[in-house]
Order: C-alpha cells, then structure tokens, then sequence
C-alpha cells in the first residue's frame, strides 16, 4: 500500500487535525481509543468512554491496518469541495471498529478487503487542500 | 395511553414556498388547524414548535404577529423528529395538568438553505468526510439488497406506487405519476438511489390543536381522534459494527408504541412512515412489524402497502412525494393520519380506517443509526 508524502504546509489542512494515524510498514494504521476500564474501543479517540463511566482518557491503540467492506456508495452529489462522484463506504477494521471513509478506485463490492493511505479528500474554499485516510482494495 | 385527543389539524401546501416567509406559512397552518377545531386563539395554553432549521425562536416569530404570546411558546429541534417530539412535549403538558388546550406546529423552509443536500454539522467527522443523507440511505439500501436480493427495480416500483399516491394529495409537493423506467432513468444520487427515490427539498407547515379527551367535544363535535402512544426513542451510539440491513431503533420504538396502545401491527388500518428515501420504506415497513424481516418487496408485490390493501403505507404519498420540510413532517404524517381516520382524506381515503401508525425518524450524526425517532398511535 503506497502512501502519499504530505507534509504540513500552507497550502494543506489536515483532518482530523491531530492526524490520528501512524505509517508502518504494513500500512497505514488509524490511532484510535481503548479503554482502560472496560477494553471498548472507537475511532476517533474521544475524551471519554461510552461504554462504561470511566472517568480518564481512552488510551491511544493502534487499530488494524486492513478491514472488510461493510456498504458502501457511489455518491453524486454535495457538498461542496468533494469530488463527485466519489466512493465511500463503512469498513470494518479487524478489530471490531467500523470507519466511515471515501474509497479510491471503482470495482469494489461488499466483502472487499481494504487498507488505508493518505490523499486529498476535499478542497476548501479557499483553494487549501484537506488531507485525511482514505480506504483502498488491497489484493 | 395519554389521555389526550386531537380536535383540529391544518397544514399548508408543501413545495417550494417562497411565496411565503416561514413565519406565514407557520400562521396558516395554525390557523387552519384552530378553524378546524373550532377553538379561539384565546383557547390555547400552550404552544410547542418543531423545526431543525427555521433558526431561533421560530415560534415566537410565527405567533408574535398572531397576538398569541405572553403563553409558553417552546421551541423543539430533533432532526427530522422535531414535530413529532413537539407532540409528545404538548401531550405531557396536557397530562400534568398544566395546559387544557395546546396547539402544535412543525415546519420548516429548506429553501432558505440555497437547495442541495442538508448542511452537515462541521464537528461531525463523517461530515468532514463527505456524508451527507443521501449516501447514509444508500449505503443502507446497498446492504439491504445484498443481503434480501431485492433489486434496484423493487424500489423504482414502490416510488410508482408513492407517486400514484402523491398525485391524490392536494398538499403534496410532487403530484407528477412516474414509470419504473423514468424512476431508474433519473439522475443517479447515491447508487442505488436516484434522484425519483428522494425526497424533494421543500417547504411547509402542518399544526394540530391537542386536548384533554374530556374536553374534546367542546371544541370538535364527535370526532375527537385520541393519541393512544407517543414514543421517543434516540439513537444508541456504536463504535463498532453495527446491523445497517435493519432498524433496530425504529422496531425498538413501535414496540413500546405497541404496547403503550395495547395493539399490534396486524391492527393497523394505514401507516405513515419516514421513506426519505424509497429504500425506507421497505426497511420501516419489516420493522414495525408490518412484515417478517427481509419480506419487504413481498409485503409490496402483494399489493398490501397500497390504499385498498391489507396495511396502506403512506397513502399520503409519503415523505417521497408529499415533502419532507424536515421540522414539518412529524406533525404533517399526524394532520394527514387524523384526516384518514375522520373519512375525510377524499381521493386518498383508507375506506374504514380507524387506527394509524405514525412514524418518523432522522437525523444523521457519526456513531447513530439516527438522531431521534418517534411513532405516535391514533385512533377513532
């Protein structure tokens, strides 16, 4: 899985801000949240658990670097600064997180496996470009 | 059951309305629904406003221009639940004793928006991904027709039934017939969506007048339509894998409707559900219980969702075709369901109905199946 090198620059934002993510040699991996408590994890992070009344901070974990393709859609339409069309869809990762994400490439189906990289996934306003994940069929 | 009855609704045409402002259109609704009721401004104790974009202090800014302030006016936003959660805010302030008489009005003018699809809310982070509502029902139709086998051609189907409804409806915002092939031949939205298997963007209002079901025949002669349930339900926040082929929130809350009313499915003479998109309607129909799970296409193919069948789903053409002004549909499907079980629906009469399930539910943030969901029993 390739990913593309982008630096922080004027011309670039990067969402979610705090680039939850880390690049390993397996892939582009999400960081995501655990509970110390009670083990649930979620993606993003959150400042707290919904699965039980800890009262700390998830703990960063890095979630699996591939997934199966729960749905997904070709979607035409808004908002503005999206590629349209454009494929998104609901991954779920191996480790029990479901991600919503855009999709690169065309011939995906249900059931497909994919892995993650970086890329483009809306321009601003403003002409800066929005980095975030992005999911991809993986062979 | 809320003891609690409805002696007046009104409601205006839904399109695209700028014709009006929103505050006029939330006027004449209201007071359509007290001309039906037969009550005075004076009567009403209360007033409770369901809208997801008319800004803040709608209700005040529909009323003030009526001479109807100084009373509680409480504003309501819940998505596309709005209205119908206004109701079941009038419905407790009835029950307390608080209020006699109080008056409920939805609405929304999305054409205030600039058209498209509805804004996302700039925290959300699959909004930030590009979500927006149509890929949220697309992605579940995908999985829906994976899993059932039902096609894209079953939804075109059941959009030809909604708009031979819709064509009955004086009130609708689309009242144009289609064919399956013109269906599938619109403008790709979100595969398998087209654009005839959305709802349209629009404006509206709808109100009703609530009162204790003692009080009733003093307002509305004999045929006062009591409230048997109003249930609110939100959406249960999940981080992992979550059933999109089915609504478990949507079946969660009929239940409790059900059991509130002390009726089940199979008593049901029509039902108004929230078919945003054509795909709902199957899924809403297996989850209140019209059907077993994953029978939705036959449920249809046998001719029982239609007027004259065996549970009419949205005889009033639906969200589809009658309009979703989102605050507005929650008390419009409650407008149109009360008119059916008065006889007084006209073209679109169930012949006999006596009972009716209302539905509505929406709202789309990362995490839920929906922000709120809400079903109201009516019966005569």
């Amino acid at each position: 899985m390739q990913t593309t090198a982008f630096s922080d620059s004027s011309d670039v934002v990067f969402f979610p801000a705090d680039k939850p993510w880390v690049e390993e040699t397996d892939g582009l991996r999400l960081i995501g949240g655990q509970c110390a408590a009670c083990g649930a994890r979620s993606f993003p992070r959150a400042l707290y658990c919904n699965n039980c009344d800890a009262q700390e901070q998830p703990e960063p974990v890095r979630l699996s670097a591939q997934g199966t393709l729960y749905t997904f859609t070709t979607l035409h339409v808004g908002p503005a600064g999206f590629p349209a069309p454009r494929y998104c869809g609901y991954v779920d990762l191996d480790d029990e997180v479901r991600v919503f994400g855009q999709i690169a490439g065309e011939q995906i189906s249900i059931g497909d496996r994919l892995g993650l990289e970086l890329a483009t996934v809306r321009t601003l306003p403003d002409g800066r470009s929005v980095v975030s994940f992005r999911f991809r069929k993986v062979d | 059951m809320p003891d609690v009855s409805i002696v007046g609704v009104g409601m205006t045409r839904f399109g695209k309305r700028q014709d009006r402002t929103i505050e006029q259109l939330g006027q004449e609704a209201a007071l359509a629904a007290l001309a039906d009721s037969g009550a005075s401004r004076g009567d009403i104790d209360e007033i409770f406003c369901g809208s997801s974009f008319g800004g803040p202090l709608i209700g005040q800014r529909i009323f003030r221009e009526l001479g109807m302030t100084g009373k509680p006016i409480t504003n309501v936003e819940n998505a596309c639940s709005s209205s119908a959660s206004a109701v079941r805010e009038a419905i407790a302030a009835i029950e307390t004793g608080r209020a006699e008489t109080v008056m409920v009005v939805g609405i929304d003018q999305l054409t205030r928006l600039g058209g498209g699809t509805l804004p996302i809310e700039p925290n959300d982070v699959e909004g930030n991904l590009g979500v927006v509502m149509p890929a949220v029902y697309a992605m579940r139709a995908k999985r829906y027709l994976h899993e059932t086998g039902a096609t894209q051609r079953d939804l075109a189907e059941i959009v030809v039934k909604s708009r031979q409804n819709g064509a009955l409806n004086p009130n609708a915002q689309t009242r144009e017939t289609a064919t399956v092939e013109q269906v599938l031949a619109s403008r790709p939205v979100a595969d398998p969506l087209t654009l005839f298997m959305c709802c349209p963007t629009g404006d509206g209002a709808a109100a009703v007048v609530l009162t204790s079901t003692r009080k009733a025949r003093n307002y509305r002669g004999s045929d006062p339509v009591r409230i048997c349930a109003s249930i609110l339900t939100s959406g249960l926040y999940k981080t992992g894998f979550r059933d999109m082929a089915y609504s478990e929130l949507t079946a969660d809350t009929a239940r409790e409707a059900y059991e509130a009313a002390g009726i089940g499915p199979e008593d049901l003479d029509l039902v108004e559900t929230h078919d945003a998109f054509v795909s709902a309607e199957l899924m809403y129909s297996e989850a209140l219980g019209l059907c077993e799970r994953g029978g939705g296409v036959d449920l249809f193919r046998r001719g029982d969702t239609r007027i004259g069948g065996r549970s009419p789903v949205n005889p009033s053409g639906g969200l589809l075709c009658r309009g979703h002004p989102v605050g507005a549909t929650g008390v419009a499907q409650i407008v149109e369901s009360t008119r059916q079980l008065r006889g007084e629906a006209g073209a679109l009469q169930v012949e006999g109905a006596r009972t009716a399930l209302t539905h509505c539910t929406g709202g789309g943030i990362s995490g839920l199946d929906h922000g709120a969901c809400a079903v109201h029993v009516l019966a005569r």
